[in-house]
């Protein structure tokens, strides 16, 4: 079916004015067509005899349809009409091509602008970059406001725009979840020991100094990397190679009032669990403070959060994207629990461990975390440098 | 799937290896696609094999040896130039081979995987692969046909190889001087037509169009012309012809003005327009569509009406064109990556390899006219050039087409010896929007052939002081 014009793109075969087999000569009504608009007569583009018809009376057509063949006299057969449904190769009209610079053309393209639509500002009407720029700027067209919901009264709901630091969050978030294979495996451990041993460290150093439960996590933590390589990695996603890192910088989760952040304790593996302590104080202050810099918040190997000073069971922390893994301090609970036959109240705390399953296996995260209950449940492991 | 088969998975799958499917194939390797590039026989296409490169290559050996004959009066000895046929194609199969092995080496060194044998699409994601090592059946997630364009044979007389030569042949032609008649008057056709005048052809040149080329204003043809009829070839312009053999000669029988005219010869020619390459790959199982000329359809981002399927090159575009295949190739690139593509181009530039060369991007005087566009034009003839005179080759001139309002460049049209090379700044004028006082103000290096320009700008502004007002 021939383009009818008016954005007319289908119609329906009402009637064949003609037969196969007959004669037809050029503009002759072949048959007529109802389109959503009117009922078209088609004409026959040239002179010869009706071959075939393709569609029977009611069927639905497209423009571009072949919907009839007719041979023309003295030539071998003609498949007609056959024009074009839309018009890609249709050249455009001739005229004055739009004052832009190819790459400022490419702008517009990348900003999805439509470049002839703008006027230029430059010399002699020239498009600008800027004008591209500006043009984008603005806010979306009439149908794309009308798709948004219409605002409830304030007094239901207040919007605040998504920027900043809960920008970041909420886009580091999707990535991590959108990249990696995350599952979460759980334990416990009993930490009487540590309490009575990090109690005990405090008394004797007598306020000179304090060690925390994260140090001892820390230390735990890369002793425990140091016999597994493959939990401290990251995915080069581009190269589609694996990063196995020689270095041991834990991302430390702090909440702040501005939202979660993720300084990093550098070169852990190098500090005694005093010094990670007051390392620790330091940096989680400079970041609540606001204060903390750009080199500090980068280059974490592995993660630790702790969500446990604020409660809760157990929880399935996300990876913090390029890590590979994330452990989760939960609280520590009284809890009634056998040992040796006998039921005795004990110090537990749940573990969680999140790994990107692409990399690290079950077994191997389970390992891994064998490895760290067991540093912490028999905490002077770590003072006596078997790491 | 045939037992003993082996089926390879890509995630992009380009058949044809021309300008726009390698192009294509090497930037979408490069930017981390995973690349399965499938081609006939040798990689380049048309261009490197059947077109723009022998063509200019031969001809440049054979304007060699005139060049020397000419020369007696600038001192050179040429007693006994001659071009020795078998050696020059030689040369040109050396050059060719070698520009085909850097394209192989690209594809090699950017990670594409090419595949030899025919292509033919066995669904929206499938396809099966003909070549020397058997049947390869290919599952894809996008597929992309850049098959290219043939030469259109006569209908009801194909191509044979002895009296109806399909025009690739021409490429191989002996030093025999034959009588030829060649059909058609589009750029193809002119290029042909000015390779058999160095091959030493006796040759009859027949057109339908009222004017060989009609895409160009008339006056850009005339330093061709004159040189075509210099050669001794003769030139009809027939309204119908139809074309029989008769023994060991072709006969044309011309209908011109009324009149009936005839031409014999031993070989015929026809050079009557492309066919694209997009039969017998099996776009019948795929949702892609062609129009009545077998064009693939494709919207703005060359995707067709099957989502998996794109097409770029001569195979979606009548304009056969080796620049806008490279673009093609470049911008689908981007797109499949995920951006947005290149914007359109204003200016295509068109190189005709005749003597001299024409070199035209832009608007004709002629175009802008019928479209309604008020325009001024300069010129500047090489006999006023410098550099031409002291080269001894003073045919041709330069046009400039500017809007009459703005002064704006709207078209450059080149007509020299090495017109392909000094065009692009006509090209880069119009793609910048740049006005002829640009051009114009802008210093030239000096003596060359592309100060011609700055002359033909500073002609339309009446400020040339190489040429007499008026006179061009």
């Amino acid at each position: 079916m021939p383009d009818l014009g008016e954005g007319i793109t289908s119609g329906e075969i009402k009637k064949w004015d003609i037969k196969k087999g007959e004669h037809v000569e050029e503009d002759q009504t072949i048959a007529e067509v109802e389109t959503d608009k009117a009922v078209v007569e088609l004409p026959a583009p040239v002179t010869g005899t009706i071959e075939d018809l393709r569609f029977p009376e009611g069927a639905k057509i497209q423009v571009g349809d072949v919907i009839v063949t007719i041979r023309e006299e003295g030539a071998p057969q003609k498949t007609a009409p056959v024009p074009e449904a839309r018009k890609p190769e249709v050249t455009p009209p001739v005229k004055v091509p739009v004052l832009a610079t190819p790459s400022t053309r490419m702008l517009a393209k990348q900003l999805n602008i439509d470049i002839e639509k703008l006027q230029g500002t430059g010399s002699g009407g020239r498009i600008t970059d800027e004008d591209v720029k500006k043009a984008a700027a603005k806010p979306a067209a009439a149908p794309a406001k009308a798709e948004v919901p219409r605002p409830a009264p304030e007094d239901l709901e207040q919007r605040i725009p998504l920027r900043g630091i809960r920008k970041t969050i909420s886009e580091n978030m999707m990535r991590s979840v959108s990249r990696t294979a995350q599952v979460t495996l759980v334990d416990d451990a009993d930490l009487t020991r540590l309490v009575e041993l990090r109690e005990s460290i405090n008394q004797k150093l007598a306020g000179k100094a304090k060690v925390s439960y994260l140090a001892f996590f820390v230390k735990a933590v890369v002793t425990a990397l140091k016999a597994h390589p493959m939990v401290n990695v990251s995915v080069d996603d581009e190269k589609g190679e694996i990063i196995v890192k020689k270095y041991y910088n834990i991302g430390i989760a702090v909440d702040t009032d501005r939202g979660l952040i993720v300084p990093v304790l550098k070169n852990a593996d190098r500090k005694s669990i005093i010094d990670i302590s007051k390392e620790l104080v330091e940096l989680i202050e400079t970041t609540r403070s606001g204060k903390i810099g750009l080199d500090q918040l980068r280059g974490s190997t592995f993660t630790i959060a702790n969500i446990g000073s604020i409660g809760g069971l157990f929880s399935t922390p996300v990876v913090n994207y390029p890590d590979s893994a994330i452990l989760e301090m939960q609280q520590i609970r009284e809890t009634p629990r056998a040992v040796n036959g006998i039921v005795v109240a004990r110090k537990v705390m749940y573990l969680p461990l999140t790994i990107d399953h692409r990399i690290i296996d079950g077994a191997e995260g389970q390992r891994f975390l064998n490895d760290v209950k067991m540093y912490l449940e028999e905490p002077e492991l770590l003072l006596a440098g078997m790491a | 799937m045939v037992v003993g088969d082996i089926e390879v998975g890509t995630d992009l799958l380009v058949v044809g290896a021309g300008p726009a499917g390698y192009t294509l194939a090497i930037r979408c390797a490069r930017m981390g696609i995973d690349v399965t590039l499938v081609n006939r026989n040798e990689l380049g296409g048309v261009c490197l094999h059947k077109g723009c490169v022998p063509v200019k290559t031969l001809l440049h050996v054979f304007r060699l040896a005139e060049d020397c004959k000419n020369a007696s009066g600038m001192g050179i000895n040429s007693d006994g130039v001659s071009v020795d046929f078998k050696k020059a194609y030689a040369w040109k199969d050396t050059v060719v081979k070698r520009l085909e092995t850097g394209i192989r080496e690209l594809c090699r060194g950017s990670g594409v995987q090419v595949m030899e044998g025919t292509c033919s699409f066995t669904s929206s994601s499938s396809a099966t692969v003909n070549g020397p090592s058997g049947t390869q059946h290919v599952v894809f997630k996008r597929a992309v046909i850049a098959t290219g364009a043939r030469h259109k044979p006569l209908p009801g007389l194909p191509f044979d190889g002895k009296q109806i030569i399909d025009p690739n042949e021409v490429l191989s032609f002996d030093e025999k001087p034959e009588d030829i008649i060649l059909l058609g008057g589009g750029y193809a056709g002119v290029t042909m037509a000015a390779l058999m005048v160095a091959q030493g052809k006796r040759l009859t040149f027949i057109h339908k169009n009222s004017q060989i080329m009609s895409f160009l204003d008339d006056d850009l043809l005339q330093p061709v012309m004159k040189k075509f009829k210099e050669k001794g070839v003769k030139i009809y312009s027939s309204s119908s012809w139809s074309v029989k053999r008769s023994g060991d000669k072709v006969i044309v029988d011309l209908g011109q003005d009324g009149k009936k005219d005839s031409v014999s010869a031993d070989k015929l020619v026809p050079v009557i327009g492309m066919l694209p390459n997009t039969d017998g790959i099996g776009l019948e199982n795929t949702g892609v569509r062609t129009n009545k000329d077998g064009y693939i359809m494709t919207d703005g981002n060359y995707r067709t009406d099957d989502r998996a399927l794109y097409a770029i090159g001569d195979a979606r575009d009548r304009h056969c064109n080796a620049s806008k295949a490279f673009r093609d190739g470049m911008s689908l690139a981007d797109i499949l990556s995920g951006k947005p593509g290149w914007p359109e181009y204003i200016a295509l530039p068109q190189t005709i390899s005749t003597e001299p060369e024409i070199a035209s991007a832009g608007l004709t005087e002629t175009a802008a006219k019928n479209a309604g566009i008020e325009v001024i034009t300069g010129k500047f003839p090489f006999t006023a050039s410098g550099k031409a005179v002291s080269m001894g080759k003073t045919e041709g001139f330069v046009k400039v087409v500017a809007e009459k309002s703005s002064h704006r460049i709207l078209g450059v049209h080149v007509i020299c010896t090495d017109a392909f090379d000094i065009l692009q700044e006509g090209v880069l004028a119009i793609e910048m929007g740049a006005r002829l006082e640009d051009i114009a103000l802008t210093l030239h290096p000096h003596p060359t052939l592309c100060e011609a320009i700055r002359e033909a700008c500073a002609a339309a502004l009446g400020t040339s002081t190489n040429v007499v007002p008026g006179s061009s």
